[in-house]
C-alpha cells in the first residue's frame, strides 16, 4: 500500500513544458509552412513565367495584330516602350511587381485586362468547385464508412468492386457517359452548360447538375477507399478491441474510437481534392463549356496567351499551395504525430 | 501518393511501400485470384488489339467513306463519324499511339525517379534535401496546369504531352522509391552487409534490388494507368495527337455533337480505353500488396449453440468470477483449444503461461465472450460473473462486460485510440458501465491514482502519444480499473516493456489486487512474470492446459512433456546462478574460466572516451566510456531499454555516425567509421545482428548469404574452399542441408546459428553481438548461449555480447558492465558483480530476472513484497 503512494511517478513534472512545446510545436509549424508555400509560389511563378516566355509572340505583336499594323519596326518600337526586350529578371520583377498589385497584364488573343477576365470565370468556378465539394465529401464519408464497417459482407464486396471500377474510368469518359444518358437519351439536362453574357449559373441550377455529377464521380472513389481502408484498420485496431471488450455500445465505439481513427487519415487527400475541385476544373469545365477559370487556360494555352496562362496557372497554384497548408496544420491538430515533418 | 492531384485518379492504391502481404481468406483468395485472371486476360487482348489494330483496320482511318454520323452498315459496322471515315477503323488506329507513349513515358519516367529516389535514400543530406524539395515544388502544381503550361512552352502534340506526362509522374515515383528504399535500408542484413564494408552497389544489387523488385513492378503497374491515364485526357484537352489522326480520347471529343445521332462513335473508344484502364488497375489490386482485407467482422459472441447437457439457467457461484468447462474453440484449420477448465476467483491473480501458439490469448478472449475472426465456440460452458454466457444477447453480455470485466491488451502502443484524450478514454469506459456523468471525473481521478498517473487537469487533456510507453499501459490499466470490474485480464503486460518496468508493474498488480480485490488472470509467455506475481499458474500447449499450480509446482514435478521442458530450461538458467555463488568460493567451472582470463599481454579491444549521441545537437546517449576485453575474454554489456548499450555495440562496429573518443585494436586505432576501416580490420571484428528474422536476406539462400563473407575476406589470392559454407554450418551445429535452403524455410534458431555462421566466415577474432537470444523462446537460447561459450574456450573468441538477460552474462562468464543512462554504473567479473551487486540499478535488474528468483524460491512474490515495504 505504501508502495505504491510513496512512489510518486516521474510523469508529474513536464506536464506543463510538455503543453507550451506542443503549442508552440504547433506555431513553429505553421510559420515554417507559410515560409515553405512562400517560397514554392515565387519558385513555380519563376518557372511558369519561363515556360510562357518561350511561347512565340508577346504583348507587343498581339497589340498590333489587333490593331492591324505589325510590321517589324513598329512591333520593335514597341517592345521598346513596354520594356520586352529587358533582360528575363527585368521582365519577371516587373511583372511580379504588378501581379502582387493586382494588374495582371493585358490578354493577346481577346485584348481585355486579365485580371477582370480571369475573376469572372474563378467566381464561376468556386460556385461549381463548391457544390461539388458539398456533395463529395458527405458521400465519400459515408460510403466509406459504411462499406468499411461491413468489410468482407456482400454490401462492401460491392462497394469495394464499384469504387475500384469508378477509379480507372477517366473523368472525361465519365463526363461523356452521363452527358449520353441524361442529356441524349434520357433528355432530363441540358448536355452544355455554357452562359449566355451576364448569365450567372445560380440563375439555372440545372445547368450545374451533371458538371458536378462528374466531378464527383471522378473525386468520389479514391476518398472512399482511402476511408474504408482507414475504416477497417480502426475497427480492427486494439483499441477497438477494449472498447468492445470493456463493454462499450456498439454504436458509441464506431463514433468514438472508428471515425476519428478514420476521418484523420483522409483529411490530406480529401484536401488535395478540394483543391483541385476549388482551382478550377480543367476537364468538366472543357466537356460542357462551363465558363470557369480552367477552360479560360485551355483556351489560352490553345491560343498561346501567356499572360492569362501565368495568371491562371498562378491562381490555381495559390489556391493547391494553401489548402495543401491548411490540410497540414489540421492533421498536425488532429494527431500531432503525423505530419510535422517538413 | 499516387496522384491524387490529377483530381482524377488513375490508381488504386494509397501506399504501395509496404511489403506485407493482405491476410486474406481462402473464399475471398480464390475469388480475387479469378478476378486477376480475368483481368490479365482483358488487360492483354486490350493492348493486343491497340497494338495490332493499324493494320487490322478494313479502311484508311482517314478516308471519308460515307455521310457524317452515318449508322452501321455492311460497309461501316460501327457507322461513320462527324467526318464520314469509318468508325471501326478509326478505333482499330486509335490506340497504338496511346499505348506505345504511355510506354515510353513509363520508361523514361522510371528510369529517371527511381534514380533520384534510390540516391535520395542512399546519399540523405543535401543529395536528399534537393531532389525531394524539387519533387515537393513539381508536385505542388495541379497536374494538368503543369500540363497547360508546358504545352504553352513546348508547343501542342504528342511529343509535348509525353514530355509533360513524364515530368507529372517522376516525383510520385521518386518519392515512392526513396521511401520503399529507405524502409528496406531498416533491415539487419543491410546493417550486416555494410558493417562487413560491403561499398554502396553492391549492397544496392545483392541486398535491396532482389527484395524491391516485386514492389517496383506492381508500382509500374500502377504509373502505366497513370500514364495512359494522363496523356488520354490530354489528347481530350486537345492537347496531344492532333486531328486528322485517329486518337481514341479525340475521338470521344469530335463525335461529341453527334452524341444523339451516332453514339457508337463515342462508345466504342470509350470502351477500349475503359477496358484497358479497368483491367489493369484490377490486376494492380491483386499484385499489389495493401490495403488489409480482413475476412469477417471481428468479435462478437459468435456461438454455434453449445451442446451441454446443463440447462441454461444461471447458477451464481459466489466463488467464481469466470469459469470455463469443456471449452473448445476451432479455426477453419482446427482446433485452438481443446476440452479447456478454468476457473478464475476474486482476488486470484491466476497466470496463463504458454509459447506463441499455444491458445492463451484465445482462452483469456473467450472468457470474456471475446472470439477473434475466424474462432467459432464449438463446444462447452463459459460463466462469467455467474452468468452463462450463451444465454445472454449482445446486449446482456456488453452491459456485463462494462460493470465486471475489464481487458489491458497486449501493445501500450495499440492500446489507446490516438484520437482521444486521456480524460475522454477514460470517461467512455466510465459511461460505458453507466457511471452518471457527474461522478466519471472523480472516477477517473481515481483510477489514475491507482495506477500511480498524475490525476490534474493537465495529464487528463493529454493526448496518448505524449505519454511513454509504460505511462500509457497504466493509462489503459486505469481504464481498466476504473468501472471496478470484478475481473481483470491482462495479454502480455509486460512484454513491452524492460525487466525493472516490468517487475514494478508486476508488483504493483499485487497490491492492486489487495487493495480492491479485484481477480486477475494474467497472459504471458514469461515464467519470470507469472512467478513473481502470480497464485496460480496455468501452462498452456497446444490448445489444452498441461499444468497447473503454484510456479513451484510446475517446475519442481512437472507432469507433462511441455512442463519438463520448461522447467528444464528454467533451471538451466537458474544453476548458471548457482554456479556463480558457488563460485565465489572457487570451486566452479565459470571461475575456472575467469581465471583464466588474467591479462597477460594487454586488452585485445581497449575503448577510450566514448561519446556518442544520435545527432549532434541531441543529448549524449554514451557518456565518457573506457572498457577493456582481454583476448579470448568475454565483455556482456547489460542494461534497461534506452540505457546505450545497442548505440555502444553499433560504435564498435562501425554503424553508428558519429562518435568521439578511441577504439584501439591490439594497441592499435580503429578508424570510427566503417567505411575508413581497413579488410583486415573489417574481418576481425564481426557484427552479429539482433533480429533473426530481419536479419538474412529473404532473396538469397543460406549458401549465398555465407559464400559472400567467404569470398570478400579470403586470403589473398586464395578462393574459398567449395565446401567452406558447409563447414561454417557444421561448426554452428547445422546439418549441411541447410545450405541449399532461403532463410524462410528456418526457424528462429536456425536463422540465428546462420547469422553467427556468416559473422564467423570472415574469420574474426572478435564477435560483436546484438540481443542474439532476445528473439529466442528459452531453449533455444540456452542453446545459443551454449554456442557462443564453447566458441570462446575452444576457438579463442572474443566476445562482445550485449543483453537485457542477466542469465546470459552468468552463463557466459568474464566480465560485466551495467549500463545506465549511458554511463557505466558497474564494472567488474561476472561473479563478483551477480553475486555482490554495488549498485541500485544492477540489485534492480537482478531482482526482476527469473533466476534469481527461483533462488530464493519458496514465495518469490512475497519476498519481493516484504523486502520493499
Amino acid at each position: 500500500m505504501s508502495r505504491v503512494q510513496d512512489r510518486r511517478p516521474p510523469a508529474a513534472d513536464p506536464l506543463p513544458e510538455a503543453r507550451t512545446s506542443r503549442t508552440r510545436g504547433l506555431a513553429v509549424l505553421v510559420v515554417r509552412r507559410l515560409f515553405a508555400s512562400v517560397a514554392v509560389l515565387l519558385l513555380v511563378s519563376v518557372l511558369v513565367f519561363l515556360a510562357t516566355d518561350l511561347a512565340p509572340g508577346d504583348a507587343a505583336t498581339a497589340q498590333l495584330s489587333r490593331q492591324g499594323g505589325a510590321t517589324p519596326e513598329r512591333v520593335e518600337a514597341l517592345r521598346h516602350a513596354l520594356g520586352l526586350d529587358a533582360p528575363f529578371p527585368q521582365r519577371y520583377l516587373r511583372w511580379l511587381t504588378h501581379a502582387l498589385r493586382g494588374d495582371l497584364g493585358i490578354s493577346y488573343a481577346q485584348g481585355g485586362e486579365v485580371s477582370r477576365l480571369v475573376s469572372e470565370r474563378a467566381l464561376n468556378s468556386l460556385l461549381l468547385g463548391t457544390v461539388a465539394i458539398a456533395v463529395l465529401v458527405p458521400l465519400a464519408l459515408t460510403l466509406g464508412l459504411w462499406s468499411g464497417l461491413r468489410a468482407g459482407r456482400r454490401a462492401d464486396r460491392i462497394v469495394s468492386a464499384s469504387v475500384l471500377t469508378l477509379v480507372s474510368v477517366p473523368e472525361f469518359v465519365a463526363g461523356t457517359v452521363l452527358v449520353l444518358c441524361f442529356a441524349t437519351w434520357l433528355g432530363w439536362l441540358p448536355a452544355v452548360s455554357t452562359l449566355s453574357a451576364g448569365e450567372h449559373p445560380m440563375g439555372r441550377p440545372s445547368l450545374l447538375v451533371l458538371p458536378v455529377a462528374t466531378l464527383v464521380s471522378a473525386c468520389l472513389a479514391q476518398n472512399v477507399r482511402l476511408i474504408r481502408a482507414a475504416t477497417v484498420e480502426a475497427a480492427h485496431g486494439e483499441a477497438v478491441q477494449v472498447a468492445r471488450l470493456s463493454g462499450v455500445p456498439e454504436w458509441r465505439v464506431v463514433l468514438r474510437w472508428v471515425v476519428p481513427g478514420a476521418v484523420v487519415p483522409a483529411v490530406p487527400v480529401l484536401a488535395r481534392h478540394v483543391s483541385y475541385l476549388l482551382g478550377g476544373t480543367l476537364i468538366a469545365e472543357t466537356l460542357f463549356g462551363y465558363p470557369g477559370i480552367a477552360a479560360a487556360l485551355v483556351e489560352a494555352a490553345a491560343a498561346r496567351d501567356a499572360p492569362v496562362v501565368l495568371a491562371v496557372a498562378m491562381l490555381t497554384t495559390c489556391v493547391t499551395v494553401a489548402l495543401n497548408l491548411v490540410a497540414d496544420v489540421l492533421s498536425a491538430i488532429f494527431q500531432p504525430v503525423r505530419g510535422r515533418g517538413t | 501518393m499516387t496522384s491524387p492531384r490529377l483530381g482524377v485518379q488513375a490508381t488504386p492504391q494509397d501506399s504501395p511501400t509496404s511489403l506485407t502481404p493482405p491476410p486474406r481468406g481462402k473464399a475471398s483468395g480464390a475469388r480475387q485470384r479469378r478476378r486477376a485472371r480475368v483481368s490479365a486476360l482483358v488487360l492483354a487482348a486490350g493492348l493486343l488489339l491497340a497494338l495490332v489494330g493499324p493494320w487490322l483496320a478494313p479502311h484508311d482511318p482517314g478516308a471519308t467513306v460515307d455521310i457524317p454520323y452515318a449508322s452501321p452498315s455492311g460497309e461501316t459496322p460501327l457507322g461513320t463519324d462527324h467526318l464520314g471515315a469509318d468508325v471501326l477503323s478509326r478505333v482499330l488506329s486509335g490506340g497504338r499511339g496511346l499505348i506505345l507513349s504511355a510506354c515510353g513515358v513509363l520508361v523514361a519516367a522510371y528510369l529517371l525517379g527511381a534514380v533520384a529516389g534510390m540516391l535520395a535514400a542512399l546519399r540523405r543530406g543535401w543529395v536528399d534535401s534537393v531532389l525531394m524539395r524539387t519533387a515537393d515544388l513539381l508536385m505542388s502544381m495541379p497536374a494538368f496546369i503543369l500540363l497547360s503550361v508546358l504545352v504553352v512552352a513546348v508547343g501542342r502534340g504528342p511529343v509535348g504531352v509525353a514530355v509533360a506526362t513524364a515530368v507529372i509522374l517522376v516525383p510520385d515515383i521518386a518519392r515512392m522509391v526513396r521511401a520503399a528504399t529507405a524502409q528496406a535500408l531498416e533491415h539487419d542484413y543491410v546493417e550486416a552487409a555494410q558493417a562487413r564494408g560491403e561499398r554502396t552497389p553492391s549492397i544496392l544489387s545483392r541486398e535491396l534490388l532482389p527484395n524491391l523488385l516485386p514492389l517496383l513492378c506492381a508500382d509500374a503497374g500502377v504509373r502505366f494507368v497513370a500514364a495512359v491515364f494522363t496523356i488520354a485526357t490530354a489528347a481530350f484537352l486537345g492537347y496531344g495527337t492532333q486531328p486528322p489522326e485517329a486518337d481514341w480520347a479525340l475521338m470521344l471529343l469530335e463525335n461529341q455533337p453527334g452524341l444523339a445521332l451516332q453514339p457508337l462513335a463515342v462508345l466504342a473508344p470509350a470502351v477500349l480505353l475503359l477496358a484497358i484502364l479497368v483491367s489493369a488497375n484490377m490486376l494492380v489490386d491483386r499484385l499489389t500488396p495493401g490495403v488489409r482485407q480482413p475476412t469477417g467482422p471481428a468479435d462478437e459472441h459468435r456461438h454455434t449453440p453449445a451442446q451441454t447437457a446443463v440447462p441454461a439457467t444461471t447458477s451464481h457461484h459466489g466463488e467464481v468470477l469466470a469459469q470455463a468447462r469443456g471449452l473448445c474453440v476451432a479455426s477453419a484449420s482446427g482446433h485452438v483449444l481443446h476440452e479447456v477448465d478454468v476457473d478464475v476467483a476474486p482476488g486470484q491473480i491466476l497466470a496463463l503461461v504458454g509459447e506463441s501458439g499455444s491458445g492463451k490469448t484465445t482462452l483469456a478472449l473467450a472468457l470474456l465472450g471475446g472470439f477473434r475472426p475466424g474462432l467459432t465456440h464449438t463446444r462447452g460452458e463459459l460463466t462469467l460473473s455467474g452468468s452463462k454466457l450463451h444465454t445472454l444477447g449482445p446486449r446482456a453480455l456488453r452491459s456485463l462486460r462494462a460493470r465486471n470485466t475489464a481487458y489491458v491488451p497486449q501493445d501500450p502502443r495499440t492500446a489507446l485510440s490516438p484520437t482521444m484524450r486521456i480524460g475522454t478514454h477514460l470517461a467512455e469506459l466510465l459511461r460505458a458501465a453507466e457511471v452518471p456523468a457527474a461522478e466519471r471525473t472523480t472516477r477517473a481521478r481515481e483510477a489514475l491514482r491507482l495506477v500511480d498517473l498524475p490525476d490534474d487537469d493537465a495529464f487528463l487533456r493529454r493526448w496518448p502519444h505524449q505519454l511513454s510507453g509504460g505511462q500509457r499501459q497504466r493509462v489503459a490499466l486505469a481504464g481498466a480499473l476504473a468501472p471496478r470490474p470484478g475481473l481483470l485480464v491482462m495479454d502480455e503486460p509486460t512484454s513491452a516493456l524492460d525487466p525493472v518496468t516490468a517487475a514494478a508493474l508486476l508488483r504493483d498488480l499485487s497490491t492492486l489486487r489487495d487493495r480492491t480485490g479485484v481477480g486477475i488472470l494474467l497472459v504471458t509467455h514469461d515464467l519470470a512474470a507469472a512467478a513473481r506475481a502470480a497464485d496460480r499458474v496455468l501452462l498452456m500447449a497446444h490448445g489444452r492446459i498441461v499444468e497447473a499450480g503454484t510456479v513451484s509446482d510446475v517446475l519442481d514435478q512437472p507432469v507433462s512433456e511441455p512442463g519438463r521442458k520448461l522447467a528444464e530450461t528454467a533451471l538451466v538458467a537458474h544453476s548458471a546462478f548457482r554456479e556463480l555463488s558457488g563460485a565465489t568460493e572457487g570451486d566452479s567451472a565459470v571461475v575456472r574460466t575467469t581465471e583464466r582470463e588474467a591479462p597477460e599481454t594487454g586488452p585485445l579491444l581497449r575503448v577510450r572516451g566514448l561519446r556518442a549521441g544520435h545527432s549532434r545537437q541531441g543529448p549524449a546517449v554514451l557518456r565518457e566510456l573506457d572498457l577493456d576485453v582481454p583476448r579470448a575474454g568475454c565483455l556482456t554489456v547489460v542494461g534497461p531499454s534506452g540505457s546505450g548499450k545497442s548505440t555502444l555495440l553499433r560504435c564498435l562496429a562501425g554503424l553508428h555516425p558519429e562518435w568521439h573518443g578511441e577504439l584501439l585494436l591490439s594497441g592499435k586505432a580503429v578508424p570510427h567509421a566503417v567505411g575508413d576501416r581497413t579488410r583486415e580490420t573489417l574481418r576481425t571484428l564481426q557484427f552479429v545482428p539482433q533480429d533473426p528474422f530481419d536479419s538474412l536476406n529473404p532473396a538469397h539462400t543460406v549458401d549465398e548469404i555465407l559464400r559472400r563473407p567467404l569470398r570478400l575476406f579470403a586470403p589473398a589470392g586464395r578462393l574459398p574452399a567449395p565446401h567452406a559454407p558447409e563447414e561454417l554450418l557444421a561448426r554452428v551445429d547445422l546439418p549441411s542441408s541447410t545450405a541449399g535452403r532461403p532463410p524462410s524455410a528456418l526457424s528462429g534458431g536456425q536463422r540465428q546459428r546462420v547469422a553467427l555462421a556468416r559473422a564467423l566466415a570472415a574469420r574474426p577474432e572478435v564477435l560483436l553481438c546484438d540481443e542474439i537470444t532476445s528473439a529466442l523462446d528459452a531453449a533455444t537460447a540456452a542453446s545459443m548461449v551454449k554456442l557462443l561459450a564453447s566458441l570462446r574456450s575452444e576457438d579463442g573468441m572474443t566476445l562482445v555480447v550485449v543483453t537485457h538477460d542477466l542469465s546470459v552474462a552468468a552463463r557466459l562468464g568474464g566480465d560485466i558492465a551495467v549500463l545506465r543512462n549511458g554511463e557505466v554504473c558497474e564494472f567488474g567479473p561476472v561473479a563478483r558483480v551477480l553475486t555482490a551487486p554495488a549498485h541500485p540499478a544492477t540489485r534492480g535488474m537482478l531482482d526482476a530476472s527469473l533466476a534469481r528468483q527461483l533462488d530464493r524460491r519458496g514465495s518469490p512474490l512475497r519476498t519481493a513484497d516484504q523486502k520493499g515495504g
